[in-house]
């Protein structure tokens, strides 16, 4: 695989996390495989984890502790009302930057 | 996925802490703050467990846990992680499942909990409040159970000191020996959440118990008065000697 194609990939984790969470609430793993079945995606907990601890640090996500079935308790994020508004924010960016490149590769002008 | 808790042999657990020390030491290079990585390491630690709990582990061995742990990313790729934004993360190294997951030169051992410790060293002044208490109440005591006049000069002395001192008592008691439990009783929460990385039950015990136990023997050695209070006294001691000879053996153990 082409060194920036895990670059481009990594760029997007901390949009694809917080809309992986726009729904509701998930612990960490569950948001490990929902993101690494995503086709094209492919992370893994070394990327996901560490965007969630800054993002609860920066208050863009709530963690709750839930008791666990298999051992310590699970950590559930859910997207703050800060974290809903900055999400907006990354989608709006999304949506120009896909439709610049959308038409660059396409030929035509944005 | 079954909802047996997972339980790992020691050689495990030690498995296990070795590779989460050396994700902490990854992230600790990248200046990351404890809270970060703390909430990553637990998430990771979940993962392991919620892994072994999917191929039906209960009791699980070192194999299991390096089965699950060559499937997991390097601990350098921690460092990557946290030290950046996503947009510019280096791209990431090839998984190596085949090779060992991590060296073994870093190696995590379970660490005696600090606030067991605080809690038992709290329990020296509590001992010594507890005794400096009882002898200034004595005298008053002495006077109650005596039946002498209260205009007598040493049932005077025993009023006196009584109305001085035990609200001072009240506040070192409250200051110290009430610590000592608290600190005592998180401690045991703490280190039976650890899955093994902390110990030091016997002292958190020890500084939980040991105020109860100068209560136990003395509040009541005040009350009675003497004669009955001091043989109260002596019964009591015996009990608590033997209660802490046990505590101590405990936190030799742990």
């Amino acid at each position: 695989m082409a060194a920036w194609v895990p670059q481009l990939r990594k760029g997007l984790v901390e949009l694809c996390v917080m809309a992986a969470l726009r729904d509701g609430e998930a612990y960490g793993y569950e948001l490990v495989q929902r993101l690494s079945q995503t086709d094209g995606m492919a992370v893994t907990e070394s990327t996901v984890y560490p965007i969630l601890a800054r993002m609860a640090e920066a208050n863009l996500v709530h963690v709750r502790k839930a008791e666990s079935p298999n051992g310590p308790p699970r950590r559930y994020y859910r997207l703050t009302p800060l974290g809903q508004q900055r999400l907006r924010e990354m989608l709006e960016q999304w949506h120009d930057i896909r439709t610049a490149v959308d038409g660059l590769t396409s030929g035509g002008s944005s | 996925m079954n909802h047996k808790p997972v339980t790992l042999t020691r050689q495990a657990h030690k498995t296990m802490d070795d590779y989460l020390q050396q994700v902490r030491t990854a992230m600790e290079r990248s200046s990351v703050s404890g809270e970060q990585i703390r909430s990553v390491l637990a998430d990771l630690e979940g993962q392991i467990l919620d892994m072994l709990a999917a191929h039906d582990i209960h009791e699980a061995q070192e194999s299991d846990v390096r089965s699950v742990l060559a499937t997991l990313d390097p601990p350098e790729d921690y460092a990557s992680g946290a030290a950046t934004s996503p947009a510019q993360l280096p791209p990431s190294p090839t998984r190596e499942s085949d090779s060992a997951p991590f060296p073994t030169s870093h190696s995590i051992r379970p660490r005696l909990s600090k606030l067991a410790v605080i809690s038992a060293l709290l329990t020296g002044p509590c001992v010594l409040i507890t005794f400096s208490a009882f002898l200034l109440l004595l005298p008053a005591t002495i006077h109650r159970t005596t039946h002498s006049p209260a205009t007598q000069p040493n049932a005077v002395y025993g009023n006196g000191v009584t109305i001085v001192a035990v609200p001072q008592i009240m506040v070192a008691f409250t200051m110290i020996c009430a610590p000592s439990v608290v600190t005592g009783l998180i401690a045991i929460s703490r280190i039976r959440h650890s899955q093994g990385q902390l110990y030091g039950l016997g002292w958190a015990y020890f500084g939980v118990a040991t105020t109860p136990l100068l209560l136990f023997i003395f509040a009541p050695t005040i009350l009675l008065g003497r004669p009955v209070g001091f043989f109260y006294m002596i019964a009591a001691l015996a009990v608590s000697l033997w209660l802490v000879k046990k505590m101590f053996l405990s936190a030799m153990g742990s």
